[in-house]
């Protein structure tokens, strides 16, 4: 298993930073849609709209870092595919994230640092 | 691999990705859609005449909002006496001459400058002030920035600017300047109308749909590669086992 551990380290920031920005982005749509009237695009800040566009590409790169990880830990399609999908509902990266790292430890995958 | 492409388990793999191809294609089209929709109803939104307060800033001495550049506009209120002022050095058409700029002041008590258009010379009578109240249709301007700080030269200024204007005229006025392109009820004689520097506001580009479109496609292209990949890792697990046998 060549490179686990740098593909298991690029995943981890993605999971993370992708993560962050989408569940920043969750409590904020709520809070705006509910309370600060965004359904109006007149109150609708730009870094609001920035934000959901860098998550679209955030979530480009998580996609292309997990599979990099899926493929190298031989992983079913069915739980790559689960891992994949963790990027766009709130919250479940960080679930995702955990779920890997568990399993690189149970397989004594990860480097002793 | 194709042996194994054409078994059950993976045709209904094939299926369910063909499903996805077409649903992300859709998906894709519809953030592009939105995205001609959005500018067009942006543009089609802009390029309807508003009264001219209300793209001015707040208050209205401010420096002209960037989005009021181009925008068509209306004032109506009656032209203020003694406040014209001619703009040397215009010509229209290669003829010499200047244009007539006149303070419209609004109902609200605001002189927004008009550039009424272009006379020959300053003796010309269309450069009379119309004792009427009139509503302008003209394209905001913004303040011309070359010469900006010329002092004028015969009662005439070098370029139009707010500072310019306040100056010559001892009041404060409206950033920038609106081209009048027509004026109900007409007050002749008039000096001919100028065509606009600026005739088309900028509207903001929908960056997030245009951006969704292209994500939509790249999710489809990278379900054709995780089908390909895992058809031939598999592919080459039925190899090595059946070469173990």
């Amino acid at each position: 298993m060549k490179g686990v551990n740098g593909a298991f380290l690029r995943y981890r920031i993605m999971a993370w930073v992708t993560g962050v920005v989408l569940a920043a982005l969750t409590v904020w749509l709520i809070v705006g849609y509910g309370f600060l009237d965004y359904s109006n695009v007149e109150s609708k800040p730009a870094l609001y709209g920035l934000l959901w566009m860098l998550h679209g590409w955030l979530y480009v790169v998580y996609l292309i870092v997990g599979v990099d990880l899926a493929f190298r830990l031989r992983y079913p399609v069915l739980k790559t595919l689960l891992i994949l999908l963790a990027g766009t509902v709130p919250f479940a990266s960080f679930f995702a994230e955990a779920w890997v790292h568990r399993d690189l430890k149970r397989r004594d995958l990860l480097a002793s640092s | 691999m194709l042996r194994l492409a054409l078994t059950p388990r993976w045709l209904v793999a094939a299926v369910v990705l063909l499903a996805l191809i077409v649903a992300a294609f859709f998906l894709g089209r519809w953030q592009w859609d939105r995205t001609q929709a959005i500018l067009a109803a942006e543009r089609a939104a802009i390029a309807e005449p508003v009264d001219v307060l209300q793209v001015l800033a707040d208050p209205v001495t401010d420096p002209l909002p960037n989005e009021a550049i181009g925008r068509p506009v209306t004032v109506t209120g009656s032209y203020a006496a003694g406040r014209q002022v001619l703009v040397a050095n215009r010509a229209l058409d290669d003829a010499p001459g200047a244009w007539v700029v006149t303070g419209l002041r609004t109902g609200a008590g605001v002189l927004v400058p008009v550039l009424r258009g272009w006379v020959p010379g300053p003796d010309d009578p269309a450069t009379a002030v119309p004792d009427v109240v009139v509503t302008v249709s003209g394209v905001l301007q913004p303040d011309e920035l070359f010469y900006a700080g010329a002092a004028p030269v015969d009662a005439q200024i070098v370029a139009i600017s707010q500072e310019a204007l306040a100056g010559v005229w001892g009041e404060d006025v409206a950033p920038g300047f609106v081209v009048l392109q027509s004026q109900t009820p007409e007050a002749p004689p008039a000096p001919t109308p100028v065509p606009p520097t600026i005739d088309v506001a900028d509207v903001p580009f929908p960056l997030q749909n245009f951006f969704y479109a292209f994500q939509w496609w790249i999710f489809a292209a990278f379900g054709v590669f995780l089908y390909v990949r895992w058809l031939r890792i598999e592919a080459a697990k039925e190899t090595s086992t059946s070469l173990s046998e």
